[in-house]
C-alpha cells in the first residue's frame, strides 16, 4: 500500500521497508531507549501515589500518599497510557493493537503529554506557593520519571517526514541569514518534522460483530466520562493539566492509528454508533446533578446546531457569510413575540412550541431569501462584505424598532423580558422533574429539547448533503463555472443551501429565546466577547472541520467551554482566540476533524501517487496490519 | 431530446439529416475588440464538425456563445429551432453539453459523484425529497447512479468511480470531462480540445470515444489543433480566424484551402482576401 519515493538514506536515519523515513531525536542504544521510556512511565505512575507538597493551599490536594489526587491523576492516566502504548509499539502480545501502526510518534506524543502535564504541575506548585521548598519528595521523583520517560521516548526511532531536509544554503530566509543559529534551529525544525499520514490500521471486519459494538460503547463512555470530568474541574490549574493531556493524548493516539482505528469501526456500524452517541448525549445531564453544567450543555448544543446550519452554506456551499447570526436573532425575536410575554406587543399571543418553533423557521427562512436574493448575485469577498453589512442592520434595525426612532415593535435595545419557559405536550421545561433518583432541572429539560433539535438538524444537514442538491453545492464550491455549465442553476441552488442555512438558525434560535428568558440585539453582532455572534460561529465551523457534521458541534464545544474554564483568560480571551484561529490556519487547515476531501485538499504535497489510493468517505484507506 | 443509453446505438445516423444547432451571424464584441464577427455554423444530427482556427481566433468565445456562457452581441444561436436561451444551465437543460479548454472537473469529488453532478438536469429531486427520503428518491437515486456507472464504463473509468477527480491522471481527467458532459443526456457535445497535451496513443482513443459517442447519436462539435485528429474524425471542418468564417466544408476542401495553409502557417499569399485586407486595417 504504502510505496513512497525512496531517496537516498542518510546514515543516521533508516528506512524500513514501507518507505517510512525513521530517525531517533536522541542517540542511544534500541534497548537502552526502550528499557528508558518503560522505567520513566513506572517511575511517573509511582510518584503520583507519593506527596507532592505539604500545604493544602494548592489548588487539588496533592498532599496524600497513597493514592493520587488532583492534578496527580492526569499524570497518573497519562503515563499509564504512555506505558501501555509503548508496549504495543514494542508489539508485545496482546497489546500491539492499542498502536495499529506500531508507530513511535504515538509514543513521543503521549510521553509529551506527560512532561507537560507532570512539568506543570510542578511548576505551577513552586510558582503558586513560592519556591522549590513546597515540593515534597514526590514531585521531584514526578519531575524526573517524567523527563526520563520523555528521554527514553526521544531515543525512540521516529517517523520523521519522508523527504529530507535540504542544507541551510536552500533556504531563503532573508534577514534572517545573519543569523546563524536561527538558520540552524530552521533546518533541524524542518529535519524533526513527524509525519504519520500513512497509517496501517487493521481491518475492522476481522472483529467480531459485537466486539465491534462494545467496543463503540466502551469508547462512547469513555468519551462521556472524559467530557465530564473536564467540566468537573473546578479550577483553572487543573483544567490547563487536562487540555494538555486531552490535546497531546488524542493528537498521539492519532499518530498510532487508535483513532483512525475508531473511526473505521464507526464507519462500519453507522447506524449503531449514531445511536450510541445520541444515548451518550442523553446521558450527559444524568451523569452529573449540577445546573451550570446543564447550562453549558445548552449553550454548546445552540451554537453548535446553529454553527452546523452555517456550515451548509460556508463548508457546502462555498458562501462566506459573515452575518450569520442575524438568522439566529429571527429566530429568537419571533419566538420572543409569540411566546405571551408581557413585554411583546403581542402579549397575548403564546404559541404552542411546535407552532413556535415552524413559525421562528419560516421568519428566518423568508428573511434568509429576502437577503440572500439580492447578495448571492455576488461572489467571493464581495458576499462577504455585504454578508457582514446586512447583519449589522439587522441589529440596528432591530435596536431602532423601540417606538422612539421607529415603530414599537422590539423594545429596542431593552429587547423582550420575561418569556415565559416552553411547555411541550404537558412537559413545563421550566420545573424539576424527577426521573428515577435524577432530578432534571430548567437548563437539564432544555438541554433534552435542544438535543432532540440538534439531532433534527444533523439529519438535515447528512441527507441534504448526500442528494442531488448537496452534491450541487459541493459542485458550486469546487467550480461554479463549470457546475451551471452542467445545468445547476447556481442563483436557485445557493439561494436554497441560503434558506435551509438561515431556517437552521432560526429553529435553534427559537429555543435560544426561551433558555435566556429575553432577548436583546446586543449578542447578534459580527464579534464580540459572548459567544453567539457571527466571527463565533464561523470559527466554530472552520476549528472544527469545514464540510463535516461532527466539526462545527465540537468547535463549539471547544470554542465555549474553554474561556468559561479558564477564568484568567477572560480579559485576553479575544486575543487568545485569534491566536488560535492563526495556529489552525497554519498547522490543520482543515480543522480539527478533516474532511476527508479537504485534508488531500491542503495536504497535497503528503498525498503520495496519486491515483493509488482511492478515496471516498465511505471507503477504508489501508487494511493491511493485521496482528 | 434524446435520451439515448450507450449500450443503444440510436437511430439518428440513419434518418436524414436536420439541422441540430444552427449559429446565424454570430458577433460578440469585448468593449472595442470584436471576438467573434459574423458566424454562422451549422451543425446536423449525427455529425462530427470540427472547428479549427490558430490561437485567439476566437474559437473558445465562439463556444462560449453557443453555450450560454457569453450572450452574443448579435446574432441567433438555434438549437432544435428553438433560440437558446442566455443562461448556460438552461443551455444544458435543452441538451448542449460542453467540455472545457482547462479541464474543469469538481477536483474535489469522487470520479461517480462528478457524472452524478451531470445528471443534474435530468433527475428532480429537491430539498424536502432529500430530507424526508421517500421510496421515490431512493428509486432515482439509484437510476441517476447505474446510469452514471454505465457513463464510467462507457468512458473505462469505472474502476476509479471511487478515487477523487484531483487524483486522476490528465487523460483520464479529459475522459471523465467527457462522462460529466454526456451525463446530462445531450443531443449535441462541444468538446473544447480534448486531446490537448495527450499523446499519439491518447489521442487515437479519444478519437474512438468520439465515434462512439456519435453512433449513440450525439451530434459533436469539436475544437481541436491536432489536424490529423481532426480531419480523421469530422465530417466537416470549419476553420475560424481572427474571430471570421474562412472556410467551411468537407476534409478536402479545407486541407485544400489555401488561405487555410496561409493562416496557419503565416506564408504570404498572393491572392488575400478582401477580408484579410481588412482585418490587417482594422488591427
Amino acid at each position: 500500500m504504502t510505496d513512497l519515493p525512496i531517496a537516498a538514506a542518510e546514515e543516521a536515519a533508516t528506512r524500513t521497508d514501507t518507505g517510512r523515513r525513521t530517525a531517533p531525536f536522541v542517540p542511544m542504544p534500541p534497548a537502552a531507549a526502550r528499557a528508558a521510556t518503560l522505567a520513566g512511565a513506572v517511575i511517573t505512575v509511582a510518584s503520583t501515589f507519593m506527596s507532592w507538597t505539604y500545604t493544602t493551599d494548592f489548588p487539588g490536594d496533592l498532599t496524600v500518599s497513597g493514592y493520587p489526587g488532583g492534578l496527580q491523576v492526569l499524570t497518573l492516566i497519562s503515563a499509564l497510557l504512555t506505558g501501555v502504548i509503548a508496549l504495543g509499539a514494542f508489539q508485545v502480545r496482546g497489546l500491539s493493537w492499542l498502536n495499529p501502526s506500531r508507530s513511535n510518534n504515538s509514543v513521543l506524543l503521549l510521553a509529551l503529554a506527560t512532561l507537560g502535564t507532570t512539568w506543570y504541575t510542578v511548576i505551577d506548585i513552586t510558582a503558586k506557593l513560592g519556591g522549590l521548598a513546597n515540593l515534597d519528595p514526590g514531585a521531584f521523583v514526578a519531575f524526573v520519571g517524567a523527563l526520563v520517560l520523555f528521554t527514553g521516548a526521544l531515543a525512540l526511532p521516529i517517523d520523521r517526514h519522508p523527504e529530507e531536509a535540504p542544507d541551510a544554503e536552500h533556504y531563503e530566509l532573508g534577514w534572517a541569514e545573519r543569523f546563524p543559529v536561527a538558520v540552524r534551529s530552521y533546518v533541524w525544525l524542518r529535519e524533526a518534522r513527524l509525519h504519520h499520514s500513512e497509517l496501517r490500521v487493521s481491518d475492522a471486519r476481522k472483529l467480531n460483530p459485537w466486539l465491534q459494538r462494545l467496543a463503540i460503547v466502551v469508547v462512547y463512555a469513555l468519551g462521556l466520562k472524559i467530557l465530564t470530568y473536564g467540566l468537573a474541574t473546578d479550577y483553572s490549574d487543573i483544567f490547563i493539566g487536562y487540555l494538555i493531556v486531552v490535546a497531546v493524548g488524542f493528537w498521539g493516539l492519532g499518530a498510532g492509528g487508535l483513532l483512525q482505528q475508531f473511526q473505521q469501526l464507526t464507519r462500519r456500524n453507522k447506524r449503531f454508533s449514531a445511536t450510541v452517541g445520541v444515548i451518550a448525549a442523553v446521558a450527559y445531564p444524568f451523569a452529573q446533578n449540577n445546573e451550570h453544567w446543564a447550562n453549558l450543555g445548552v449553550s454548546v448544543l445552540i451554537v453548535g446546531t446553529v454553527a452546523l446550519g452555517l456550515n451548509i452554506v460556508v463548508g457546502l456551499t462555498g458562501l462566506l457569510d459573515l452575518g450569520y447570526v442575524a438568522f439566529l436573532g429571527v429566530g429568537a425575536y419571533t419566538a420572543a413575540l409569540i411566546s405571551g410575554s408581557q413585554f411583546s406587543i403581542w402579549s397575548g399571543v403564546q404559541f404552542p412550541f411546535w407552532a413556535a418553533a415552524l413559525t421562528g423557521m419560516a421568519a428566518a427562512c423568508v428573511f434568509g431569501v429576502l437577503i440572500g436574493a439580492p447578495t448571492l448575485r455576488l461572489r467571493g469577498d464581495y458576499l462577504a462584505i455585504v454578508t457582514l453589512g446586512f447583519g449589522e442592520i439587522f441589529r440596528i434595525v432591530v435596536r431602532n424598532l423601540d417606538g422612539v426612532s421607529g415603530p414599537k415593535i422590539t423594545n429596542g435595545p431593552n429587547g423582550i423580558a420575561q418569556i415565559p419557559d416552553l411547555s411541550v405536550f404537558g412537559y413545563n421545561l421550566g420545573a424539576n422533574h424527577s426521573v428515577g433518583s435524577f432530578t432534571l432541572g430548567r437548563f437539564a429539560n432544555y438541554y433534552l429539547l435542544m438535543l432532540v433539535i440538534t439531532v433534527i438538524v444533523v439529519l438535515v444537514f447528512t441527507r441534504a448533503s448526500d442528494s442531488r442538491i448537496g452534491r450541487s453545492w459541493i459542485a458550486i464550491r469546487e467550480d461554479e463555472t463549470a457546475a451551471t455549465a452542467m445545468g445547476i442553476n447556481g442563483f436557485r441552488v445557493k439561494l436554497v443551501a441560503f434558506a435551509l442555512g438561515a431556517s437552521l438558525a432560526g429553529l435553534a434560535g427559537t429555543v435560544f429565546a426561551h433558555v435566556t428568558n429575553s432577548v436583546v440585539p446586543d449578542p447578534y453582532v459580527f464579534s464580540g466577547p459572548v459567544p453567539p455572534n457571527s466571527a463565533f460561529l464561523l470559527a466554530a465551523v472552520v476549528l472544527g472541520g469545514m464540510g463535516t457534521v461532527s466539526g462545527p458541534i465540537l468547535g463549539a464545544a471547544l470554542l465555549y467551554v474553554i474561556p468559561e474554564k479558564l477564568d484568567f483568560l477572560s480579559k485576553y480571551e479575544l486575543f487568545a482566540f485569534g491566536i488560535a484561529l492563526i495556529l489552525i490556519m497554519r498547522f490543520r487547515p482543515e480543522g480539527i476533524i478533516p474532511n476527508r476531501r479537504r485534508q488531500l485538499e491542503f495536504h497535497e504535497d503528503e498525498a503520495q501517487a496519486p491515483g493509488n489510493r482511492p478515496m471516498g468517505d465511505d471507503t477504508v484507506p489501508a487494511a493491511t496490519a493485521g496482528a | 431530446m434524446t435520451t439515448t443509453i450507450p449500450q443503444q446505438p440510436g437511430p439518428a445516423a440513419a434518418q436524414p439529416p436536420q439541422a441540430l444547432l444552427e449559429a446565424s451571424g454570430v458577433i460578440m464584441r469585448f468593449g472595442g475588440l470584436t471576438a467573434v464577427r459574423d458566424v454562422s455554423l451549422t451543425v446536423n444530427s449525427g455529425e462530427i464538425v470540427g472547428l479549427i482556427g490558430p490561437n485567439g481566433a476566437g474559437k473558445t468565445t465562439f463556444f462560449n456563445c453557443l453555450t450560454g456562457l457569453y450572450v452574443p452581441t448579435e446574432g441567433t444561436v438555434r438549437y432544435r429551432g428553438a433560440v437558446l436561451p442566455p443562461k448556460p444551465h438552461l443551455v444544458t437543460q435543452a441538451g448542449i453539453a460542453r467540455t472545457f479548454q482547462n479541464i474543469r472537473l469538481f477536483a474535489n469529488m469522487t470520479v461517480l459523484e462528478n457524472v452524478l453532478v451531470g445528471r443534474h438536469t435530468r433527475t428532480k429531486e429537491g430539498l424536502f425529497s432529500a430530507i424526508i427520503r421517500g421510496p421515490g428518491f431512493h428509486k432515482a437515486e439509484r437510476a441517476s447512479r447505474e446510469r452514471a456507472m454505465e457513463l464510467l464504463e462507457f468512458t473505462g473509468l469505472a474502476e476509479k468511480a471511487e478515487h477523487l477527480a484531483r487524483n486522476l491522471p490528465y487523460g483520464e481527467q479529459r475522459k471523465l470531462e467527457i462522462a460529466r458532459a454526456l451525463a446530462s443526456e445531450p443531443g449535441l457535445l462541444l468538446l473544447d480540445e480534448p486531446t490537448a497535451g495527450m499523446n499519439p496513443q491518447e489521442t487515437r482513443a479519444t478519437e474512438e470515444l468520439v465515434f462512439a459517442i456519435r453512433d449513440q447519436g450525439i451530434a459533436v462539435l469539436v475544437i481541436e489543433h491536432d489536424m490529423r485528429f481532426i480531419f480523421n474524425l469530422c465530417d466537416r471542418v470549419a476553420v475560424l480566424v481572427q474571430g471570421e468564417m474562412l472556410v467551411e466544408g468537407t476534409s478536402e476542401v479545407v486541407q485544400s484551402d489555401e488561405r487555410v495553409i496561409a493562416a496557419y502557417l503565416g506564408e504570404p499569399f498572393e491572392g488575400a482576401t478582401q477580408a484579410e485586407h481588412e482585418q490587417e486595417n482594422d488591427a
